[in-house]
């Protein structure tokens, strides 16, 4: 399971260093009039001044990837060793990573702005100019997808709801255990109304005027909208199909799926991510060679809502913009009061979820489980998880040195190295719950009439007590 | 046919915009028979009201050179014979000009030269399609 674990952040961690190199390494190039998200006149491009921003930004950028690339590695094999330390490590990099990211794109931008005003190479007539190619504009509705090819995606999902029931009722599954499996419901359900929601946003997107040829417009628009389009259809329905899947093993096996389902879900998963990603990429290149056909582009000198690397414009209605740093991505506009809320919420929102992963690791791997018995009812908890029980319950209590040999997996909880708490099922032992932390030399296995529950401690005199208190019991 | 609004000028944008697709219609940028972009894409692609992009659209279509049909859009109509309403305004904006130009010193022949320059960069042409 570690050795899953460190691949799967491994594989992600490169993902993420590879994708922001390679996403953002290039804004120091001069495309569409600019350079680090500056428009300045092509023939102040061979001053010393202004190559001095560019190659120390280059070589700075280069510098911080190749670091992290290492730093990543070195952070995964962590997990091999201490998985609480390594997710909080981890976290804790994943975030100075990304502010490291951050203040080397707009350091170099917000430099070479005050170049820019220094000498005094500005367009501000062309500021308030706005431009629309009219052919363009009456095609916009045939340059993208119809956002409709999501709705038969969305009704399949609502069928994987109902197979989940069924399911549910078929193997006479408890909400706990159920529960992993309506979060997996919901976040699919989540992702594909996100990504129709993009869609129609992609859809209602400005078309932009790049060039005084329409060929060229038409071409760019409908590269950027159709690749947008392609993606996250593409990826909607992978995410729905990988759903349906999991639902259709979810109905033949119960929670207690082999692993080699788990594995073709994470599969499709990973499949629906490089689906969207691949349109996206290949039209950043097509994109770039279409451009590349008019010397002298169009453009709008708008830097002055740009000058501290974000986009703040009050007179501009528009929510969401082309981002200056990634010609494939889209940026906010700052200046509406509804994006800052929004934003706002969205980074408390992520906080909030890193920091409650972390406990719930942490929770885990310092469990301690408690036994207590108050008006006749027994009850075990650890880490959140619990069960209770009477003495009419009761079928069987046994003091063992070791588990059954049998297969169990976990439906609800957590499991590491020292520790196995939350719902499980056996093969043999059917529905169980365990609470079970230490080295597990006495294990106290407990038969009720619906489930079997084994816990352990890691002082063996406090599992023999819970022994002798339950057997005088029963 | 690429059109310029600014928006810190003094002309109003309707006006603006009116005035382009009227020029554009003139040189042929348009042709007859090409759809205009929907009154809602022209205000998303513009950054404006799709109230004034209306206006725009309601004063082309009352002086005779678009047609809007409700499935099809905003269409360009074929050059139309000289209306004796509009010949009207254009001898009263003539005048107008003419004055101007006779004020600040303009001779005659400079003014009608100018004139047939203008003119003889309109070219409206049917649509292709």
């Amino acid at each position: 399971m570690d050795w899953v674990l460190f691949f799967i952040f491994l594989g992600t961690d490169l993902l993420i260093v590879l994708l922001c190199w390679y996403s953002y390494g290039k804004s120091g190039e001069y495309k569409e009039g600019m350079v680090h998200g500056v428009h300045i006149p092509w023939t102040c491009l061979s001053r010393p001044d202004v190559q001095g921003i560019c190659q120390k930004a280059k070589k700075t950028w280069k510098l911080f990837q190749w670091i992290n690339l290492v730093v990543s590695l070195l952070i995964s094999l962590l997990c091999l060793y201490d998985f609480t330390v390594f997710i909080i490590v981890w976290s804790v990099w994943l975030l100075l990573y990304i502010a490291g990211d951050y203040y080397l794109i707009l350091a170099p931008h917000r430099k070479m702005y005050r170049l820019k005003m220094e000498n005094g190479w500005l367009h501000e007539k062309s500021k308030k100019i706005v431009r629309i190619d009219t052919v363009v504009s009456a095609a916009s509705d045939k340059l993208a997808l119809r956002w409709q090819w999501h709705l038969p995606a969305l009704i399949l999902a609502c069928g994987g709801a109902y197979l989940l029931r069924l399911a549910d009722t078929e193997h006479a599954v408890t909400s706990e255990e159920a529960f992993p499996f309506w979060i997996m419901y919901a976040s699919s359900l989540g992702i594909s109304v996100l990504f129709l929601i993009l869609h129609v946003g992609i859809l209602r997107h400005p078309n932009k005027v790049y060039s005084d040829q329409t060929e060229i417009n038409l071409a760019a628009n409908r590269l950027t909208k159709h690749s947008w389009s392609v993606s996250l259809l593409s990826a909607s329905w992978l995410n729905v199909i990988s759903f349906l899947y999991l639902a259709v093993c979810y109905f033949r096996h119960g929670p207690s799926m082999p692993g080699m389902n788990y594995a073709v879900y994470f599969v499709l998963i990973i499949s629906a991510a490089v689906f969207f990603l691949l349109p996206l990429g290949r039209s950043v290149k097509k994109r770039r060679e279409v451009l590349a056909a008019d010397p002298s582009p169009l453009f709008i000198d708008d830097d002055e809502y740009w000058k501290n690397g974000w986009y703040s414009n009050p007179n501009d209605p528009h929510i969401l913009v082309q981002d200056r740093f990634n010609s494939i991505n889209f940026s906010f506009n700052f200046a509406h009061t509804g994006v800052k809320v929004f934003v706002g919420a969205l980074c408390a929102l992520t906080a909030a979820i890193i920091l409650w992963t972390v406990s719930l690791v942490s929770g885990f791997e310092n469990a301690q489980v408690v036994f207590t018995r108050e008006d006749g009812v027994y009850s075990f908890e650890a880490a959140g998880y619990g069960c209770e029980f009477t003495r009419d319950d009761i079928l069987s209590v046994t003091l063992t040195d070791k588990m059954p040999d049998d297969k169990f997996t976990r439906t609800n909880g957590g499991s590491g190295k020292d520790y196995q708490i939350g719902h499980f099922r056996g093969k043999e032992t059917g529905k169980c719950m365990m609470f079970l932390t230490g080295d597990y030399t006495d294990i106290l296995k407990i038969e009720l009439k619906d489930m079997t529950v084994f816990a352990s401690c890691p002082e063996g005199k406090t599992v023999e007590s819970w022994y002798q208190e339950l057997e005088n019991e029963s | 046919m690429i059109i310029s609004l600014d928006t810190s000028s003094d002309i109003p944008i309707y006006v603006q915009l009116r005035n382009q697709i009227v020029t554009g219609i003139g040189k042929g940028e348009l042709c007859v028979g090409e759809t205009l972009p929907s009154v809602r894409q022209m205000a998303a692609d513009a950054g404006i009201n799709s109230m004034t992009v209306n206006k725009t659209y309601q004063i082309l279509k009352a002086e005779g050179f678009i047609e809007i049909d409700r499935r099809k859009g905003a269409r360009i109509l074929p050059v139309q014979q000289t209306e004796q309403r509009y010949r009207e305004k254009l001898e009263s904006e003539l005048e107008l000009l003419s004055a101007e130009a006779c004020l600040k010193g303009m001779k005659k022949d400079e003014f009608l030269n100018i004139c047939e320059q203008m003119f003889g960069r309109m070219q409206p042409v049917e649509s292709e399609g």
